[in-house]
């Protein structure tokens, strides 16, 4: 059985990710409260991507994943764009 | 190495190739968990694009500090989680424990966090129904959506704890190797999980807030 | 003396996949994808009879145009029982979860899914989601189209909503695990030398269904979801009088039923192509058009679904837009057809029943496919919209289609999933009098769609009468066509000749294994040096005298 202390080595890069998360997250809660105009929406959903990016690189293993898987990763986030481009040219047009 | 063997499954020949399987399938899986909660905000975007005014006026009755703190837990949740993963991975079997334990912990903690959150809410009557105690109508909406997408995510925690719970104690019994590729399954399930609720909480918790 | 050297020698290893083990749980608790593929096609041929029996149900209703044998409220319940069960319960898993199953590892050189535990796992979740349906109609049916559209099923729908919902529900989850299932399989567990554009079209029209699966299944979830709520719940979601946009419903819905259409008819694709190219003797015309062409369906599908609601209240700019996109989708389709076309040309056809029912395909395919493009285009769509003419369009390529795919398949393959010969003759008269019954059942309804009669009604004005009894006519021919096989393919269980490695002389990795296949499908994963379809030399004809493939797949690594 390895001893168990040199498990510190696996600590090291996720709790520097997760401080920026949480840094992430003070920001987005603290930017919410101040008057962007129509800047806070982009601006916390500019966050959450930042986030999620972290959580999808970092977490997910993603940078060292083969090519197969991040195409697999981003093939939904593709599909929801297709769904939201073509919807959007209904709503959107709509008199 | 025993354990090791013991992982493999048919009709993996090698370790590497199964474990590379899991990932994949996990990733399609997680996919097609992108549309499903997609379709949901596909209507909540629609809905807010129409009444803009509506939903932030209904958005402002959500509370910030149950949101924040759940964000929170569930980003130290994820933090306790890969740790819990790599470290089964390289044989570290009570670290390992230590931190699917921990995970499960917060994990359960969002979900007391949220009972509490959906008691205050149900106290102030923000459940769509003759009751309602917001006007326009279309704040109703925003509130359907609200309960609807949390609710969605809320189960898909539970089913992951229940995952979550039965790996630990089959990885306590010795009855699963860590080096498992099911735990990378996990993991990535777990991660996707939390990368929902960030999504969410700008949408649900930080308009109107100005 | 003879008992002692009996007992001594080893137990006989079962000879194949269906000796390994008799009892039911051997079956309920198989990780065998042969086996459960057998699960599944058991499922789905019960189902394609329940739907069966609810349309035959109205179109004996729609003999007279009074409404002589049920209410306005059952006749509603009976048209949206065949809708669900046919759609969801029928053609969706159809040809994936039955010869998809039995057939994608053996195609690619493989022992076995990447995932055979989830395999299982996704037919009880068919099965779960069978549950909930049955029980919407034992307890009395639901009446809102199998298109559950808002707000009536909402909101003023007094029928059994959320449990048929609930029901297709779960079996989208089904769908979504065959979907990972066979991606996974595919890129993962190819035996060596088996390419990407070594595949056959089957297993590269697989691929793309499960795509197509994966992506767009959970929209259709959500939507469903989504009305559940609103109904269970009480919380407004496509409420107007809340402000909510009842056409919501009806995007999220397309977006996953109109990619559905094509889960349908992309297998069927795929098993043509086998069929062709093997009856035909012919290497197919243009393979990497071929899958180009299926993937150019599966993508473009994804894009086209607004084109059912042209008159719902879209805007007139997105409605060109998916017009637009909906002729683009017809290409690759065109591409396919006249390919298979090219790929009889100068071919050695033999008349077999796969053959006849594959030919079945191309002609109902074609037709249905053409009345597509009429229907992409938006005046003509308004003026034939809820009508006949859709109906009649949707059957072409999905009964005519897909249904003569499912048969031909069925033939193709029987003699390697049972190891015996169907009886030719029955099966060959089977598969014209298929042809003959569709085409006097839905030729009328393209005439009578065009001139007016809508579509969900049962009183309706006499001068359809005519057109109406015409279709009955040919619905009863349909029924008895779909239940011969229903008889003579047990029969060949135990009474049709037994069949070596390959009856057919196909070529494909199937073909090398005994029939039926053992449980392990290859004794060694073999080593793959041949292109597809090598019936022939390149740049010679179809061999007129044998029927061996002219370069074997070699059978031992």
């Amino acid at each position: 059985m390895k001893t168990e202390t040199r498990a510190i080595h696996l600590w090291l890069m996720p709790i520097a990710v997760w401080l920026a998360l949480l840094i992430l997250l003070g920001l987005s809660v603290g930017s919410a409260y101040v008057q962007l105009g129509a800047f806070n929406t982009p601006t916390n959903l500019a966050i959450a991507a930042v986030k999620v990016a972290l959580v999808l690189v970092f977490f997910m293993q993603l940078q060292s994943s083969s090519a197969l898987l991040r195409l697999a990763s981003v093939a939904g986030l593709f599909w929801l764009v297709l769904m939201f481009g073509l919807t959007a040219s209904d709503y959107l047009t709509r008199p | 190495m025993s354990e090791a063997s013991h992982a493999l499954n048919d009709p993996w020949s090698t370790l590497a190739r199964q474990r590379a399987a899991m990932s994949f399938g996990v990733w399609l899986f997680l996919a097609s968990e992108v549309l499903f909660f997609g379709g949901a905000l596909l209507g909540y975007t629609i809905y807010r694009d129409l009444y803009p005014d509506a939903f932030r006026l209904a958005a402002r009755e959500t509370d910030i500090v149950y949101g924040t703190l759940n964000t929170a837990i569930l980003l130290t949740s994820s933090l306790t989680m890969f740790v819990a993963e790599r470290s089964a991975h390289e044989g570290f079997r009570r670290t390992s424990l230590w931190c699917l334990a921990a995970t499960l912990a917060l994990g359960s903690a969002f979900l007391v966090v949220k009972g509490f959150e959906y008691y205050d809410d149900i106290a102030k009557g923000l459940f769509p129904g003759p009751a309602f105690p917001l006007q326009p109508a279309q704040t109703q909406i925003f509130w359907a959506f609200y309960w609807v997408m949390t609710g969605v995510h809320a189960i898909h925690l539970i089913l992951g704890l229940g995952i979550l719970a039965a790996m630990t104690v089959l990885l306590y019994r010795r009855a699963l190797p860590p080096q498992s590729p099911s735990f990378q399954g996990l993991a990535l399930y777990w991660h996707f999980v939390d990368s929902v609720w960030v999504v969410l909480l700008p949408l649900l918790y930080l308009i109107g807030r100005a | 003396m003879t008992d002692i050297l009996l007992d001594s020698l080893p137990p006989a290893k079962p000879a194949n996949y269906l000796e390994e083990g008799h009892t039911l749980a051997s079956w309920l608790t198989t990780t065998d994808h042969k086996r459960i593929g057998i699960l599944y096609a058991l499922s789905i041929t019960a189902f394609f009879f329940i739907g069966g029996i609810a349309i035959g149900i109205v179109r004996l209703e729609l003999i007279t145009p009074h409404g002589a044998l049920l209410s306005d409220d059952q006749y509603n319940r009976l048209f949206t029982l065949h809708g669900i069960v046919m759609v969801w319960f029928f053609l969706v898993p159809s040809i994936p979860t039955t010869f998809g199953n039995f057939l994608l590892p053996l195609m690619i050189g493989a022992r076995e899914v990447a995932f055979p535990r989830l395999n299982l796992f996704s037919w009880y979740l068919f099965v779960a989601g069978a549950v909930f349906t049955v029980y919407s109609v034992i307890a009395g049916g639901v009446d809102t189209g199998w298109t559950f559209y808002t707000p009536f099923s909402t909101l003023f729908s007094n029928s059994h909503v959320i449990a048929a919902a609930a029901g297709v529900f779960v079996a989208g989850f089904s769908s979504i695990a065959t979907g990972v299932n066979f991606i996974t399989t595919t890129h993962m567990l190819r035996a060596p030398g088996m390419t990407w554009f070594r595949l056959p079209l089957m297993v590269w029209a697989l691929y793309t269904t499960s795509i197509v699966m994966v992506l767009a299944t959970p929209v259709l979830a959500m939507s469903l979801l989504l009305i559940m709520a609103e109904r269970f719940l009480g919380v407004p979601i496509f409420n107007p009088n809340n402000g909510g946009d009842p056409l919501l419903f009806q995007h999220l819905f397309w977006f996953y039923s109109h990619p559905a259409v094509y889960i349908m008819v992309l297998p069927a694709m795929g098993v043509v192509s086998e069929i062709f190219t093997c009856f035909a003797r012919r290497r197919v015309f243009g393979y990497s058009a071929m899958v180009y062409a299926l993937l150019g369906i599966g993508v473009v599908g994804f894009l086209v679904w607004g084109h059912h609601m042209f008159v719902a209240g879209q805007s007139p700019y997105a409605n060109l837009v998916f017009s637009f996109l909906s002729f683009m989708v017809a290409v690759p389709s065109a591409i396919k057809v006249f390919n298979w076309t090219a790929t009889l040309y100068r071919g050695q056809i033999s008349f077999e029943a796969p053959m006849l029912y594959a030919m079945s395909f191309l002609g109902l395919f074609t037709i249905g496919g053409l009345t597509g493009l009429f229907l992409a285009s938006v005046p003509i769509d308004i003026h034939v919209t809820d009508t006949y003419f859709v109906v009649a369009h949707f059957h072409f390529i999905m009964v005519g289609g897909t249904v003569s795919a499912y048969f031909a398949g069925l033939h193709f393959w029987w003699p390697k999933i049972t190891g015996r010969m169907y009886h030719e003759s029955w099966a060959r008269f089977s598969a014209v009098t298929t042809f003959v019954g569709f085409m006097v059942t839905f030729m009328p309804q393209f005439i009578m769609g065009y001139a007016g009669m809508p579509r969900r009604y049962h009183v309706y004005p006499e001068v359809f009468q005519i057109y109406h009894v015409i279709s009955s006519a040919g619905a009863l021919i349909l029924s008895v066509a779909y239940l011969f096989p229903l008889f003579y393919l047990p029969w060949s269980l135990r009474h049709g000749d037994r069949v070596g490695k390959n009856p057919w002389g196909a070529t494909g990795l199937e073909w090398t294994t005994p029939s039926p296949p053992p449980k392990d499908n290859f004794p060694r994963i073999p080593r793959v040096d041949v292109e597809p379809y090598a019936y022939h030399p390149v740049g010679q004809s179809a061999d007129t005298e044998g029927r061996e493939p002219h370069r074997p797949q070699r059978e031992d690594a």
